[in-house]
């Protein structure tokens, strides 16, 4: 049943982002970038030597659309409220074209989702935690976050390594 | 077929007890396996969480972040153009995020299980803090002081690089005794499971067996049933539920029988039912068996069915179960009704030739009375006219008037004896009687007979002979004196003996031999094989020209076969013949008296009227006036005073009121009849004297006799009257006159010695016997 909500939700929501990434490309980042979207990519608002890109800043990503999920972590005490738009709006906006994401921190640590995954479940990018942005001290500014509670079958070590904080970037392939 | 679902609920029971053991075992395995297959999941459960996040990563990438800071820190000092201040920045924030790691959730608190991790990440952190505002105003290029920042640091290197090996070291640990255990676990479940597929490989095995016996077991109930559905009794099985009896199955017979289909019987009370359809209660019956726990039947149970009634035999059994309690019930019925009617109808059947036989033998005393009183009449008539003076010839007239009445009077016993015998309407009777005087008597009866046809008689008896028997005399004389009166009529010179035997035997009972042997003229052997069968051919030719019925011999087998003895006859034409008579008797219960010598005789030699008779007042009770004329003269003759009366009425007021010496009463009588006119008298008050009541009848029954000696009568006189027993009877009774009142002879006595006076009587001697004989 919550993933049929949930799948109606993804319906919802592609539906009209889908129809507005095809009419025009990203705007540019206009603060820091936050998380930069490569690969296939359909809507690149930037472009350098290994390719186009979608560059996303704080107010981009808010702008998805903040969701909140709740959830447990092995890494925080009790249960936190994170908020932040949806992984796969964030890859709509990017018009992305693929099956695998491959995401990377800031330590370079990486790790490769599913898009499925995205699809599947309501996953976040969290930005903030309890009202609080997210440091790069605690585990910001980005975090993908999956909610585990609400899904046990997610409780898993490998589910576990998909929780990458400090995102930096996402390359779709 | 239902048989089966009167099921006992104790076969569930014993199921258990079967399957018992094997199914604990089942249990207990089934039970073992959960218990370690939830261990085992708990264990992998334990694994798996220690494996979703891996502390020793954790710790080591803390190490690793502390070292990739320094060397930042140390190339930004150095002026490399490859860090900026910004990438220092990020380490250090990195290094510090690694450091928080320690601090919070599932990980940090596992963590926190090792002493030196908390003390190294505070120390970190405090250092950290302290460092952080250098590590800010750090300019690019000097060297100096990012050497001296990343020196402190570096001396955190050491204690995070022993935590990661320690915490290595301990997962390790951990993770292989997990395994170890789970290994366990795993072959303690392979063992269980060989545990589970044995008891319930046994257990199938168990239900198997179980499976064929159910199959014999419906086989066997497959043939109870069709014997029940082709039975021709109904039969139904009930089981008690709040005390009714509820039938669960009924046979198509008892469904007829109802006519009623069994789906309309199965469910309801047996006892209602039954009431309700044949009006048969047997409720009670039902309930009594269930009480009691015993068997119930009844051989005839009335009902009605279509407006005819209905008989059942019925029978109730209760079922016990192995621990005897009763499970079910087991009913049968027969429909006896047709038999029934057939006993019925039997049985009225029976009864209505009873009554028809009665009828005839009412009948028969009723002739014997009507032909009995008018030969009374003329036979009175012929003796009162003997005594006068007559002619000559008028005497042989009134001879031959006089032996004419007698042979039709015998003719007459000799068919009512036989009627009498086939009937069954003779009893014998039992008495003391000696047979030396019996065999003298018969004998002497026959003497005019002898000197008219100049033969011999002898009488042959050995003194050492028992001759005080007991038994029916008056039966025996006349089985004599018909074999005399045979041997007199066809022997016509030589003569005629009469040779008694006796054999003693065991407790007192007496075999006696009787041979009447004559020198006549035979008879032919086919003949022999039928002269004792009624209405034969040859009893026509014995008969012929002989006179009398011929049913003479006839009788006396039917007479000796009475006394359990046989008849027998040896013949030669020409020579003679002889006939053995064998019966067994008793002895005499006591001596008799020296037999009484006949005084009869005296009397009639001479013509004076007897001494004990003159003067006595007699009472004649008698409708008939011919018989009044007969009885009063014959009376009169023998010097009595005599009033006669024409009814039961008249004598009882005539006993009243007078005394009378003697009453002769006849027993048949308008008004009130000679019996119980006797009774009335016998209840008269104030009688000094009762007088004796002689009977006088021609009624020759059995039940006659018994009715008299009953209502208080003393003797018996058969109809027709004859002077001579007249005065023997008048001499027994008159003979106490004036002494005492009652008299106690019983009729059964008097009536013998009657016999035997009157055979001495002169005439002819066979009728009177033969009369007597019957008559009394």
């Amino acid at each position: 049943m919550r993933r049929f909500v949930a799948l109606l939700a993804v319906l919802a929501l592609a539906g009209p982002g889908a129809a507005v990434s095809a009419a025009e490309s990203l705007p540019a980042a206009a603060d820091p970038v936050l998380l930069s979207v490569s690969g296939a990519v359909s809507r690149p608002n930037a472009s350098d030597g290994a390719g186009p890109r979608a560059e996303f800043d704080r107010t981009m990503l808010a702008g998805l659309g903040m969701q909140t999920v709740r959830t447990s972590t092995d890494w925080t005490d009790g249960v936190k409220a994170f908020r932040g738009p949806y992984v796969r709006d964030v890859l709509d906006a990017a018009g992305y074209r693929g099956e695998t994401v491959t995401a990377t921190a800031l330590n370079d640590y990486s790790v490769e989702i599913p898009m499925a995954d995205f699809e599947r479940y309501p996953v976040v990018l969290a930005m903030e935690m309890d009202g609080e942005p997210l440091t790069r001290r605690d585990k910001g500014p980005l975090w993908i976050v999956y909610p585990r509670d609400e899904f046990a079958e997610l409780a898993t070590a490998e589910t576990n390594a998909k929780w990458i904080w400090q995102l930096r970037s996402l390359e779709v392939r | 077929m239902d048989l089966a679902a009167a099921k006992p609920r104790s076969a569930l029971i014993s199921q258990c007890k079967r399957y018992g053991p094997a199914l604990v075992a089942l249990a207990v395995f089934c039970g073992w396996f959960a218990v370690s297959q939830h261990s085992v999941s708990r264990l992998q459960n334990e694994l798996l969480a220690s494996s979703k996040e891996n502390i020793y990563w954790t710790a080591s990438q803390a190490e690793v972040e502390l070292l990739r800071f320094v060397g930042a820190l140390r190339d930004y000092g150095t002026g490399s153009d490859a860090v900026s201040r910004a990438d220092v920045l990020e380490r250090f924030d990195l290094l510090w995020s690694r450091l928080n790691l320690f601090r919070e959730g599932e990980v940090g608190r596992r963590l926190g299980e090792f002493e030196e991790s908390v003390e190294t990440v505070t120390r970190a952190f405090a250092m950290l803090r302290a460092e952080e505002a250098a590590v800010q105003a750090l300019r690019r290029g000097d060297i100096a002081e990012a050497g001296r920042i990343a020196d402190r640091l570096q001396s955190l290197h050491a204690p995070f690089r022993d935590l990661s090996l320690r915490v290595m070291q301990a997962e390790e640990r951990r993770y292989g005794s997990s395994h170890a255990k789970l290994q366990q676990r795993h072959g303690d479940l392979a063992w269980i499971l060989v545990g589970v597929l044995l008891s319930g490989a046994v257990f199938v095995a168990l239900l198997v067996r179980e499976r064929r016996r159910n199959q014999r077991l419906h086989t066997h109930n497959r043939l109870l049933a069709t014997a029940a559905e082709i039975a021709n009794t109904g039969i139904v099985l009930t089981h008690l539920r709040d005390g009714e009896h509820v039938i669960d199955y009924c046979n198509p017979h008892f469904s007829d029988m109802l006519r009623r289909p069994d789906v309309e019987i199965r469910g309801c009370d047996l006892g209602a039912l039954l009431e309700q359809e044949l009006g048969v209660g047997v409720g009670e019956l039902l309930d009594d068996c269930a009480a009691r726990g015993q068997r119930r039947n009844d051989s005839e149970v009335v009902g009605r069915r279509d407006g005819e009634r209905l008989w059942l035999r019925f029978d109730y059994v209760p079922v016990m179960s192995e621990t005897g309690k009763i499970t079910s019930f087991f009913a049968e019925f027969e429909d006896v009704t047709i038999r029934k009617r057939a006993e019925l109808t039997t049985i009225a059947a029976k009864e209505q030739a009873e009554a028809g036989s009665k009828a005839k033998s009412d009948f028969l005393a009723v002739m014997s009375h009507e032909i009995r009183t008018p030969m009374n009449g003329i036979l009175g008539m012929v003796q009162l006219l003997e005594a006068g003076r007559l002619s000559a010839e008028q005497r042989d007239y009134l001879e031959i008037a006089r032996s004419s009445g007698e042979h039709l009077l015998q003719l007459l016993n000799d068919v009512l004896d036989l009627s009498k015998l086939e009937a069954g309407h003779m009893d014998l009777e039992g008495s003391d009687f000696d047979l030396r005087e019996l065999v003298e008597s018969v004998t002497r009866l026959f003497e005019p007979k002898r000197l008219e046809k100049g033969l011999r008689l002898t009488a042959d008896i050995p003194p050492e002979a028992v001759t005080q028997l007991h038994g029916d005399a008056a039966r025996l004389r006349q089985v004599l004196f018909n074999l005399l009166g045979n041997a007199f009529k066809f022997t016509h010179q030589g003569e005629v003996g009469v040779e008694v035997e006796t054999v003693g035997l065991y407790a007192g009972r007496v075999r006696v031999l009787i041979r009447v042997s004559d020198t006549g003229i035979g008879i032919a052997p086919a003949d022999q094989q039928v002269i004792f069968d009624p209405f034969s051919q040859a009893q026509q030719w014995l008969n012929g020209g002989h006179g009398g019925t011929g049913l003479g011999l006839t009788i006396c087998r039917r007479l000796v076969t009475m006394m359990d003895g046989s008849i027998e006859v040896e013949s030669e034409p020409g020579v003679g013949s002889t006939f053995s008579v064998a019966v067994e008797l008793e002895r005499a219960r006591r001596a008799l008296s020296a037999p009484v010598k006949s005084g009869g005789s005296a009397a009639c030699e001479s013509g004076e009227p007897p001494a004990f008779a003159r003067g006595a007042r007699v009472l004649v009770a008698e409708d008939s006036p011919t018989n009044q004329l007969v009885v009063k003269t014959l009376l009169q003759r023998l010097g009595c005073e005599v009033e006669v009366v024409e009814d039961g009425e008249q004598a009882l007021a005539e006993a009243a009121r007078r005394g009378y010496d003697l009453i002769l009463m006849d027993l048949r009588m308008p008004k009130l009849d000679g019996i119980e006119a006797a009774k009335a008298i016998r209840r008269l008050p104030g009688l000094a004297v009762a007088p004796p009541i002689v009977a006088v009848t021609a009624d020759t029954l059995q039940r006659e006799k018994k009715a008299c000696a009953e209502a208080g009568m003393n003797a018996y006189i058969a109809k027709p009257i004859r002077r001579a027993e007249l005065e023997r009877v008048l001499r027994e009774r008159l003979a106490s006159r004036g002494s005492s009142g009652g008299d106690s002879v019983p009729v059964a006595y008097a009536a013998e010695t009657a016999s035997t006076r009157d055979a001495a009587s002169p005439g002819d001697p066979g009728q009177r016997a033969l009369t007597a004989g019957c008559g009394i």
